[in-house]
């Protein structure tokens, strides 16, 4: 039996960020493997499971990659720069712990001169006057270990809160969907799929949704049910003012940044969820776009919606999620998938 | 011998905010009671271990209490308000999860306000009411079965030391300070030789908030010599580089300070430690600092004590990632242990027989009515 | 190198209008290649049969066209109104040279409104939009005479060596991938069937590598560019990218990529082994071809190689020798033993 929990911090330890997804892919095929028909890995990364049926076929994907640092230069003193692999924002950057690939630790910092000339929290935060403290002792240590190129992850870890109900962790966004996928393809092991399902774990979301585009593009489904995170703006550190609570249940997709999802899905999603007694909320997010936008534009006619995990903090060093909101998202994911579509 | 690091990471398990130090301080009581003459905690909260001596009374402290937080309050929504303890960076009152003494856990986070109103404030508006804890709780209630008004909060965060001996982790500033000094007792007891000097081994409380357990200390103890034992600025970070030559640096050995914002170090104590780590080979740095440490609070006791401290050089100190090297706390003790190996002898002012050293009345430095006996 | 880039950069092309490049490669590289191709984009596609074949396509690309504009009508005051391919900066042009693509007219960049005089505004850098090619027109009739409107306006900066070893010349930025890609069609056996593609519109949202990408769904992409070298004393060392001197250059990341590790540390590798100097391209802030090549069908693996240049885009970009050489031997050990 799979527990978020658990999968979420095994993801979280084995996460690298975007195009460095080998890790995750491989613990991610291991974890699927026993309820795949199919399974295979191409050319981007992207891992495709496949529980084959007749019929519409419905790409269901959640991406494996992570936000993370990549190493540019290593200056005289052994100060190490970096630019960002996907969107952090300077402010989360400032004073933040990450674990490079050789196991080191350290925060970002700013720079004095940035400090000195700062008016603002904004001003003080700027990325290219940021640099990452590994211990420096000189530039010949530092260069023992780390190299330009190498990679830098978020080193904070998965707790849970409140009694467990609430997980706090470094990528929900988007590690607990693809736990909400492994927990959908556990609970599909028996049934006979009534469509053609692709499971996909897709790489470079971060990036530009770039493992979605060239994987629809080869596979050229009908429907796309894409599981990504929605924000949750029911705390005090929200930042957009239209957005779900956490603890209401899975959130279907109405639209995101780059989608707009199709009522047929959307009818469908909620039908699934209303016949089998699982709870549901909307998901209306303007701002960010998700896999279901690539695979909308990779080739031919996409129709598309998705289950979202409402989440506080995306984009954070602790994104903060329900553990039921993503048990219930598994069951909701395989109603769906499970529930003959027409298109 | 027990190594610095791992003393250190004892406490780490134990440490809270000033006011707050009772766990650390049995911790520090259970470890120093086989090593000293006699062990004790005072009335404020330090712990105290006395290795006897006929000679020099000598105070070296360092403190138990680290910064942080504690609750101020819980709103309807179950959100938790703080208030910082101590001189916690800004930087580090956001995207950050702390552990509350009852063992609860939640995430610090910034309040964002109408269309990103926090990124447009200056850093010295920012106040209490821009950051707050989210335990994941629904409701007032369900937080107020977590934590209490007034409990102590910490940072989590990890702590790694890489191949040269540098250490990443929260709460460096004291608590090596602490472990040096624990290991110190450890030293002296197994030389058996502590200069004949009477030495007084002071684990503080209350450094961060006004150096108030040191002050205590330092009255009811009036002794001759005082070293605080703390961390102290390296200025070797791109965040700080000064415009200067010489500035203190990790690695580079312990630091004499010459001042820093409480203290002007008292000048002939520095040289003769000098003296000390030339002799015996220990390097040494003479540093300037923006904070202060607990040996401020005792140079104006009794008669006046001459005071200095010995520090540890640490980049960002009072982030959840402190960064101090090894051999800079190995040094320290290093130091403090030759120093100790002979008899302390007077301040230069003094006659030299130590004729001119009264007891002041009922202050003898030992065990009082009162005082928590090991 | 030098004749291939002298050649190349020489030719007029701005991005919709690489005819005369495409035209001219094509003709060269006819006796080579076992298979030629256009698209209504403009694209120049090159097959060359290796020894082997691979399971998936392999890519070498290149871009043909250049910075420039595309003259728009001419306005009463004679001066020619411009639109601008992505990319152009505005400060670069001002004042710089340019002429007609294909032809001798020439003109000088100005800016129609007064902001470089006066008391207001002096500081401020003007629009792309507000910019206008003076031809020496002494009126609108005369403007139009000199210039029709879609016609390429180019940098008039001819190639020329100078300094210690460096080329120069209007674009030799732009064309620094393709003059690589020329000499290894004429003259290198590859180990394994390799397209060798001239993508059109690079500038225009690399709007040629996305057709170009699926109508060939490479398994392994490679292109070759120049890559931008801010080793200038106004620049933090630490934001400088590459440096000229220290070889070709291997990128890490930028918009619209992140380079398949494995792909670059092989060729990090296969130069160490030949003595070929190599350095990390460090800057991301770029946006080449390789992006669309890579994601737009059914992915590729991506690898970006090229050679520093200064002052990308301003029409008087600079290269050293010896790291075009470096970049050179690269790009040939990589198709003779991929």
């Amino acid at each position: 039996m799979f527990d978020v929990y658990d999968l979420q911090s095994r993801l979280v330890e084995a996460a690298w960020p975007s195009g460095f997804e080998a890790s995750q892919a491989k613990l991610l095929a291991r974890l699927a493997e026993p309820y795949a028909d199919e399974i295979r890995t191409d050319a981007l990364g992207n891992v495709i499971v496949r529980r084959k049926g007749e019929g519409t076929k419905i790409a269901i994907p959640a991406h494996m990659d992570v936000l993370g640092l990549i190493v540019t230069d290593i200056d005289k003193d052994g100060y190490i720069r970096f630019d960002t692999i996907g969107g952090i924002s300077s402010l989360t950057l400032l004073s933040t712990p990450f674990v490079f690939e050789d196991g080191s630790l350290a925060a970002v910092r700013a720079e004095a001169a940035r400090i000195a000339k700062a008016d603002n929290i904004e001003d003080f935060s700027d990325k290219r006057d940021m640099y990452a403290d590994v211990g420096a002792l000189g530039k010949e240590t530092t260069e023992r270990r780390i190299r330009p190129g190498m990679v830098a992850k978020y080193a904070t870890h998965t707790v849970k809160l409140a009694g467990g109900k609430i997980i706090s962790t470094p990528y929900a966004d988007d590690l607990i969907c693809c736990v909400s996928l492994l927990l959908a393809l556990e609970n599909l092991r028996d049934a006979k799929p009534e469509n053609d399902l692709y499971f996909i774990f897709t790489a470079q979301e971060e990036v530009g949704t770039r493992g979605a585009r060239a994987a629809a593009y080869h596979l050229e489904p009908d429907v796309c049910i894409v599981a990504d995170v929605c924000d949750a703006i029911d705390s005090l550190s929200a930042e957009y003012p239209i957005g779900n609570k956490i603890g209401e249940g899975p959130a279907i997709k109405l639209r995101d940044g780059g989608s707009l999802s199709h009522r047929v899905i959307v009818d469908h999603l909620v039908r699934a969820a209303e016949e089998n007694g699982i709870p549901y909320q909307f998901d209306p997010m303007v701002y960010g776009g998700t896999d279901a936008t690539a695979m909308q534009h990779a080739r031919g006619v996409v129709l598309s919606s998705g289950v979202s995990i409402p989440t506080r903090d995306i984009h954070s060093p602790y994104e903060t999620v329900s553990a039921d909101d993503v048990v219930q998202a598994g069951k909701l994911i395989a109603a769906a998938a499970q529930r003959k579509l027409e298109i | 011998m027990t190594d610095i690091f791992e003393l250190q990471a004892r406490l780490a398990g134990t440490a809270c905010v000033s006011g707050i130090e009772q766990r650390t301080a049995a911790l520090i009581r259970e470890l120093a009671a086989p090593l000293a003459d006699e062990v004790w905690i005072d009335t404020p909260g330090n712990v105290i271990a006395h290795v006897r001596g006929t000679g020099r009374k000598i105070l070296i402290c360092a403190h138990m209490d680290v910064v942080g937080f504690i609750v101020r309050g819980v709103d309807e929504k179950g959100f938790v308000w703080l208030s910082r303890i101590g001189g916690v960076s800004l930087q580090s009152c956001w995207n950050r999860l702390l552990r509350f003494e009852n063992g609860a856990l939640g995430t610090l986070r910034f309040v964002s306000g109408e269309n990103g109103a926090f990124a447009k404030k200056k850093v010295g508006e920012i106040t209490e009411d821009d950051y707050y804890c989210d335990l994941g709780a629904a409701n007032r209630e369900e937080a107020l079965a977590a934590v209490s008004v007034g409990e102590g909060a910490v940072w989590v965060s990890d702590r790694r030391e890489t191949a040269e001996g540098v250490l990443i982790g929260p709460y460096a500033d004291d608590q090596v300070g602490c472990a040096i000094l624990l290991r110190l007792l450890e030293e002296l007891k197994e030389s058996g030789n502590s200069g004949g000097n009477d030495v007084y081994v002071v684990f503080t409380v209350r450094e961060e908030i006004g150096v108030i357990g040191a002050l205590v200390a330092g009255n009811r103890l009036l002794p001759d010599f005082g070293i605080a034992v703390d961390v102290t600025t390296a200025w070797d970070a791109p965040i700080n580089r000064p415009k200067y030559e010489g500035y203190t640096r990790l690695g580079a050995g312990p630091v004499l300070t010459v001042r820093d914002a409480l203290l002007i170090a008292d000048r002939q104590f520095n040289d003769r430690l000098i003296a000390v780590a030339e002799e015996n080979g220990i390097p040494y740095q003479q540093g300037f600092s923006k904070g202060g440490t607990d040996a401020s609070s005792f140079q104006g006791v009794g008669r006046g004590v001459a005071v200095t401290n010995v520090s540890v050089p640490q980049r960002y100190i009072h982030t959840a990632e402190e960064m101090i090297a090894r051999s800079d706390a190995e040094h320290v003790l290093r130091l403090l242990a030759a120093f100790l190996s002979k008899p302390a002898g007077g301040a230069d002012r003094e006659k030299p027989d130590g004729s001119d050293r009264e007891k002041p009345d009922g202050a003898d430095g030992g065990k009082e009515e009162g005082d928590i006996h090991v | 190198m030098k004749e291939y880039l002298k050649v190349l950069s020489s030719l007029d092309g701005v991005s919709g209008r690489e005819d005369r490049v495409r035209d001219f490669i094509a003709d060269r590289v006819r006796p080579h290649a076992t298979t030629v191709e256009t698209d209504v984009l403009k694209n120049l596609f090159v097959w060359k049969k290796g020894k082997g074949t691979p399971d998936r396509p392999i890519v070498v690309a290149a871009a043909m066209d250049e910075w420039g504009f595309v003259a728009e009508e001419a306005k009463d005051s004679g001066a020619i109104a411009l639109s601008a391919v992505d990319g152009m900066d505005p400060k670069a042009v001002i004042g710089k040279r340019f002429r007609v693509a294909g032809g001798e007219t020439r003109g000088v960049i100005s800016v129609v409104s007064q902001h470089l005089t006066g008391k207001t505004g002096t500081d401020k850098v003007p629009e792309l939009r507000e910019l206008a090619l003076d031809v020496g027109a002494k009126n609108k009739e005369g403007g139009k005479a000199a210039v029709k409107p879609g016609e390429g306006i180019v940098y008039d900066y001819p190639f020329a060596e100078f300094g210690d070893g460096f080329y120069r010349g209007k674009a030799v930025d732009a064309r620094l991938g393709a003059s690589v890609l020329l000499r290894l069609i004429e003259e290198v056996s590859p180990a394994l069937d390799t397209w060798f593609v001239f993508t059109a519109s690079s500038k225009i949202e690399h709007r040629g590598g996305v057709v170009a990408a699926r109508r060939i769904d490479p398994g392994t992409v490679l292109t070759v560019e120049a890559a931008a070298a801010g080793d200038v004393p106004l620049q933090k060392p630490a934001l400088w990218s590459v440096r000229v001197g220290e070889g070709a250059t291997l990128g890490l990341k930028e918009f619209g990529s992140v380079y398949t590790r494995e792909l670059r540390e092989r060729l990090a590798r296969i130069a160490a082994k030949n003595g070929v100097k190599v350095q990390i391209r460090s800057g991301m802030r770029g946006s080449g071809d390789a992006g669309t090549l890579h994601t737009r069908a059914s992915g590729a693996k991506v690898a970006g190689i090229g050679a520093p240049v200064r002052y990308v885009g301003t029409g008087n970009p600079i290269v050293h020798r010896d790291d075009l050489e470096a970049l050179w031997q690269l790009a040939k050990l990589f198709v003779e033993e991929v």
